[in-house]
């Protein structure tokens, strides 16, 4: 592996709260290289978009504490003042968000957002701004590019404004691409094309990308590699296709069983699992998913040593490969 | 877009109609005859009735609202029953006194409450958005006369810093951009901006902590755009809000004047008010609100018109 353009060790990720401390990351290791796509892999709430947010930080700096290190294209992301981290995000690293509705400033055209960000990070005349807006509008494939430049968010469709996203993430060339569930809130169809087209631009621009996920068939269709993560902490990460075959870790065997995916018997009942994931106002030192583990044994309530490589796999589970 | 402001105003004649109805009916449902304060107790008949007729009153009320509507029109709002003199000369004279007041404290009122309401969203929760709140809920809340008396008290009696009364040393009434006026007019602003100011205050807040929750505006710092770009994405979103509120606020400060203008005799439309009141001049008090009343409805077209133009959601159609 040539030298990562995203390098995260134990990031850890605690909101204050009224309640008292949110521990909504504990420990994350990521390692991302030039072109490679990762999939960040989870249920609702197990800290995928807050580990993505915190790539930028993005959170509220008053309200949040982040440790560990972020190293981005062999930069320490933490290290950066305001200055240095505003010209970071949107041309080294860009995110497009789940929403595009909610992502876009409702009151000022789609043509005026990118060029606002092109002019920020280029410094190119107006008229240059609006004719890489143009070109990235096309490029995203939207129909008649020239007209939308002049329309505002709410004129598009779900589809469209996901497009419009993307054209926007991309104007300045980064060399990361963070999606934060783009797919999840367009129909089924649409789901498709986006992927596809995020995937065409990717290799086109010679991007990393970062794909959070909740959907294990989509992380299959765009990923090359995985990391699946459990409340706040990557459990399990891999080639997309060892990891699918033959996941490792408990939580992800269990994931797997609970999705439908091609070649299964269709009158195979999904399996639960059962339980719910724990509350994250404790620091929980153990594994967070031996309550829920069929496998668990005494010694998994005890705390949870740092994750083991297994060749191109990394995984933390303590349990022998032999009771998996 | 032009057809849309040309629609707004067409909309706006039948209001304006409406308010003059009540405007001219108002006067007519107060109990005592409208002559009785210039005629004698003891005049006879005849007289009192050719006064009435002189000035029309033996009309039926819908004639007369016709009538009044107009020569309103024509810019003839009658004679005042006081004094004889047209009523429009003296309305123009004392508006263009409330609307130096009414704008000095909006200037006043409008700037703090932005100021101060950007800086407790900007703040939430903290020292900064308490005080502020504290400043517009005290603002809101003291009455304006007690507190025109109070910095009288303090201002013009102990230190003698300003004077308290009229708009000029000479009583004319006529203005002049020079401190010897301007000074007539601090006390009289700084006491009207007090209530402009805690609205405005609590509206910026709540509208831009809103917004600043929005994700969009998480999504313009991932764009790496700096705190003056933010700044703007925020104002223009928050701006139809305020706007709005501005622009009924300052409604108020022209027409809810009356009592702050008694106070310090500022020679305005309520000082006038005033006096046609206990004068019981009719066609005076008619005449004043009338035109306060239509400056409200000019008012709301503007801020909608305004409005229309900064939010592209609203439906322009």
């Amino acid at each position: 592996m040539s030298h990562p353009m995203v390098e995260v060790r134990d990031l850890r990720v605690t909101f204050r709260s009224e309640e008292g401390p949110i521990y909504a990351v504990d420990g994350v290791d990521l390692d991302l290289a030039p072109g490679e796509t990762l999939a960040l892999l989870g249920e609702s709430g197990c800290g995928k978009s807050v580990t993505m947010k915190s790539l930028m930080r993005l959170h509220p700096a008053h309200k949040t504490r982040i440790e560990g290190s972020i190293r981005i294209a062999g930069e320490d992301v933490l290290a950066m003042n305001a200055g240095a981290l505003s010209r970071l995000r949107g041309k080294t690293v860009a995110m497009v968000f789940q929403e595009p509705m909610l992502a876009f400033d409702p009151v000022f055209t789609i043509g005026e957002q990118i060029c606002e960000a092109v002019r920020r990070h280029e410094g190119c005349s107006g008229a240059d701004a609006r004719a890489r807006a143009l070109e990235m509008l096309e490029r995203v494939q939207i129909p008649s590019a020239r007209k939308r430049l002049d329309a505002y968010p709410h004129e598009m469709s779900g589809g469209m404004r996901q497009r419009a996203m993307i054209a926007l993430a991309l104007s300045c060339q980064p060399k990361v691409l963070l999606a934060d569930e783009p797919t999840t809130a367009l129909d089924a169809t649409v789901q498709i094309q986006v992927l596809l087209l995020l995937k065409e631009l990717q290799r086109e621009m010679g991007m990393s990308m970062i794909f959070v996920t909740h959907d294990v068939g989509v992380a299959i269709e765009v990923a090359d590699r995985t990391a699946v993560m459990y409340a706040g902490r990557v459990i399990e990460q891999g080639p997309i296709d060892s990891v699918m075959r033959a996941p490792w870790h408990p939580y992800t065997q269990g994931l797997l069983a609970a999705t439908v995916h091609p070649g299964m018997d269709r009158r195979q009942a999904l399996n639960a699992i059962p339980g719910s994931p724990p509350q994250l106002t404790r620091r929980i030192p153990e594994c967070a998913f031996a309550p829920r583990c069929t496998l668990a044994s005494a010694s998994c309530h005890d705390p949870l040593p740092p994750a083991r490589m297994d060749g191109d796999r990394l995984l933390r589970c303590i349990q022998p490969a032999s009771a998996r | 877009m032009f057809a849309f402001i040309f629609k707004r105003i067409l909309y706006a004649i039948p209001i304006a109609l409406a308010v003059a109805a009540v405007c001219f009916s108002l006067v007519h449902l107060a109990p005592g005859d409208p002559l009785t304060a210039v005629i004698p107790a003891d005049a006879p008949a005849e007289v009192v009735a050719a006064i009435k007729q002189a000035y029309g009153m033996d009309r039926p009320l819908v004639v007369q609202f016709g009538a009044w509507v107009q020569r309103a029109l024509q810019g003839d709002l009658g004679l005042s029953v006081a004094t004889g003199r047209p009523v429009m000369g003296d309305i123009a004279l004392a508006l263009g006194n409330t609307l130096l007041l009414a704008v000095a404290a909006a200037v006043i009122g409008f700037g703090g409450g932005i100021v101060l309401g950007t800086l407790a969203a900007f703040f939430n929760g903290r020292w900064i958005d308490k005080l502020a709140t504290a400043i517009a809920i005290t603002g809101v809340s003291v009455p304006h006369y007690w507190l025109g008396l109070v910095l009288v008290i303090v201002f013009s009696v102990q230190l003698d810093w300003l004077p308290s009364m009229g708009a000029g040393a000479d009583g004319s009434g006529e203005w002049r951009w020079d401190w010897a006026h301007l000074q007539y007019l601090v006390l009289p602003a700084v006491t009207m901006c007090f209530i402009p100011m805690g609205i405005v205050t609590r509206t910026v807040r709540a509208t831009v902590a809103e917004i600043l929750n929005a994700e969009f505006v998480s999504a313009l710092r991932a764009r790496g755009l700096g705190a003056l770009a933010i700044t703007r994405h925020v104002a223009k979103n928050a701006a139809p809000t305020v706007l709005s509120v501005m622009g009924l606020q300052f409604g108020y400060l022209l027409g809810g004047s009356i009592l702050v203008e008694t106070v310090f005799s500022w020679p305005g439309t309520g000082f006038l008010l005033n006096t046609a009141i206990f004068q019981r001049d009719i066609p005076l008090l008619q005449g004043i609100i009338l035109v306060l009343a239509m400056f409200f409805v000019a008012l709301n077209l503007l801020v909608d018109v305004v409005q229309t133009l900064l939010d592209p959601r609203i439906k322009r159609s």
